[in-house]
């Protein structure tokens, strides 16, 4: 029988995410919203520089919602900013448009085929979302309660 | 004809299996009658309606206003011009507020608004009591998800204008006593405005045994088209309310400065109305009342309790919402397993439920959830499919543990 979203990579993630918890201290920090669920995920990031050194999440979320901010944590790590805002948008892109991405894992390609399920493709871009709010200019921190983050299905 | 061969949405399958549709609270499928009326609509009769002379116009007009009487009928209002036709509760609600509301409620009037509103009746109550600078009082709900109707012996006071509150939870599916809601209110001189989106298909709905003052519904949530609703109003308050939106069919006579108005219901009705909608939600108060409104309410009573009672015996569901009195709505959270991944997962097996927080974010807020999983059902449904949904745990548990 089909698993549908629910790959392996996916549930691995869900079951032990890594970097949950607060992150503290931080230097910046996104929270986004999926007004249509109510769910939320919260990306903080620490900073050398322009280096990330250190990043966590914390959700109220589903499955995917949490297995990708787990992924997230993972790949951003040592990232400089602009890397990581560039990997952000090519996460995003190919969850919504479909797109497969030669430079993607495992951890990525089992989101990406999140494209397949409309209604939860949200679930998997919240963190990336996240993410880009975090390091936007002059975002030093965001609490995320509207914006562009939440016009977004 | 067998009632789910009316049904031309439910002969499909879904992901391989044949569809379970369980989410009659968001809205409910169409009898073969109804898409007939609505494709009659647009190719005997369309034409516009009130004022064309010729035949189709006049054939228009008949079917349209035929739909009024059969609204007015079904609520059990006096008289059909206490029938205002709208896109749905929502728009109903919205009118009350913006038309009643902006010219009753000022500075330091009380709105008074259950805690387990769909967001249709509490978001229009806001923007009133944030433009009006009027204060918007919550009337609260205990654990078992009924409201706390005592507690209006203190909220109510002779500063109340409004007292909003569904007839059913669409998240709880609680069923509240409204006509005592309404003689309270009454009695501090307030109105009563109710979402009976989640009612009508239900039970039968008799807005003056209700006594209430305004009465919402939406078509589409009872096996009606999408896009169009109805709103009743006491002939008296409709009379004295000003228009809401202005235009064509809303008007007595036009001068380049100034108009004056139509009586309700035209009054309310401004530009050409939705008049394959308002047919379709004709045919579709037809078909359920040949069915019969109480016989369809007995056969969902049954699927609630069975749903109820299976639901319950699983060690790691808890249902939310257990009133004595309920409407066929059974929402439900998992342990460990986010209501969404149960929707997704039970999909896949051909149900179709609804997850989230139902437009009600004030009603997840008091059970400290962000979500539930609900099923709703219809006079179509089955045993077969409750049992199908509650077999559905069972693949939930095997995916995330």
């Amino acid at each position: 029988m089909s698993t549908g979203p629910y790959r392996e990579r996916i549930l691995a993630h869900h079951k032990a995410p890594h970097n949950r918890g607060p992150l503290d201290p931080c230097d910046v920090e996104a929270t986004c919203h999926n007004p249509l669920c109510g769910d939320r995920v919260k990306i903080q990031l620490r900073l050398n520089e322009d280096e990330i050194t250190a990043a966590g999440f914390e959700a109220r979320g589903c499955a995917i919602a949490i297995a990708a901010a787990s992924m997230l944590t993972v790949k951003v790590h040592r990232l400089g900013r602009e890397q990581a805002v560039a990997l952000a948008e090519r996460v995003v892109t190919a969850v919504q448009a479909g797109a497969t991405d030669a430079g993607f894992d495992a951890d990525l390609l089992a989101l990406a085929e999140i494209h397949a399920h409309r209604s939860r493709r949200r679930c998997a871009t919240l963190a990336w979302e996240a993410l880009q709010r975090a390091l936007a200019p002059r975002a030093v921190s965001d609490t995320g309660d509207t914006g562009v983050g939440e016009s977004r299905h | 004809m067998r009632l789910r061969s009316q049904f031309p949405a439910l002969q499909q399958r879904v992901h391989g299996h044949p569809l379970a549709y369980l989410d009659n609270a968001s809205t409910t499928q169409k009898p073969r009658v109804v898409l007939d009326a609505i494709e009659r609509a647009y190719t005997s009769q369309c034409a516009n309606v009130h004022r064309g002379v010729h035949l189709l116009s006049e054939r228009a007009t008949e079917a349209y206003e035929g739909a009024r009487d059969r609204v007015c009928a079904f609520l059990g209002a006096a008289e059909r011009e206490e029938v205002v036709f709208t896109r749905g509760a929502t728009e109903g609600i919205n009118l009350v507020a913006q038309s009643y509301g902006r010219s009753h409620v000022g500075v330091g009037d009380r709105v008074v608004v259950s805690e387990m509103e769909h967001h249709a009746n509490l978001v229009p109550w806001q923007m009133l009591c944030v433009e009006r600078g009027a204060e918007l009082v919550k009337l609260p709900i205990d654990d078992t998800g009924e409201l706390i109707i005592d507690a209006l012996d203190e909220l109510l006071d002779e500063r109340t204008r409004v007292v909003a509150v569904t007839h059913v939870s669409n998240s709880l599916g609680t069923v509240n006593d409204v006509a005592r809601i309404a003689r309270l209110a009454h009695a501090v001189g307030a109105v009563v405005v109710v979402d009976g989106a989640q009612a009508a298909a239900h039970f039968p709905i008799d807005v003056q045994a209700l006594d209430c003052d305004f009465y919402a519904v939406s078509g589409h949530k009872m096996y009606g088209p999408t896009g169009i609703g109805a709103l009743y109003g006491r002939r008296a308050l409709f009379e004295a309310m000003p228009p809401w939106q202005g235009g064509g069919d809303m008007i007595e006579r036009v001068r380049f400065e100034s108009s004056s108005y139509r009586a309700p219901p035209y009054r309310f009705e401004a530009g050409t109305p939705h008049i394959a909608g308002a047919i379709g939600l004709g045919a579709a108060i037809a078909w359920l009342e040949d069915f019969g409104v109480a016989r369809a309410g007995g056969i969902e009573a049954r699927l609630l309790a069975l749903a109820t009672e299976r639901l319950s015996a699983e060690p790691d569901v808890t249902i939310v919402g257990t009133a004595a009195n309920k409407a066929p709505v059974v929402s439900f959270v998992l342990e460990g397993v986010h209501p969404h991944d149960v929707g997704t997962i039970v999909d896949s097996l051909g149900v179709a439920v609804r997850c989230g927080h139902h437009c009600t974010q004030p009603v997840m807020d008091r059970f400290d959830i962000t979500a539930t999983v609900r099923a709703s059902f219809a006079v179509y449904n089955t045993e077969q499919e409750v049992e199908r949904l509650v077999a559905g745990m069972q693949r939930v548990r095997e995916v995330f543990t």
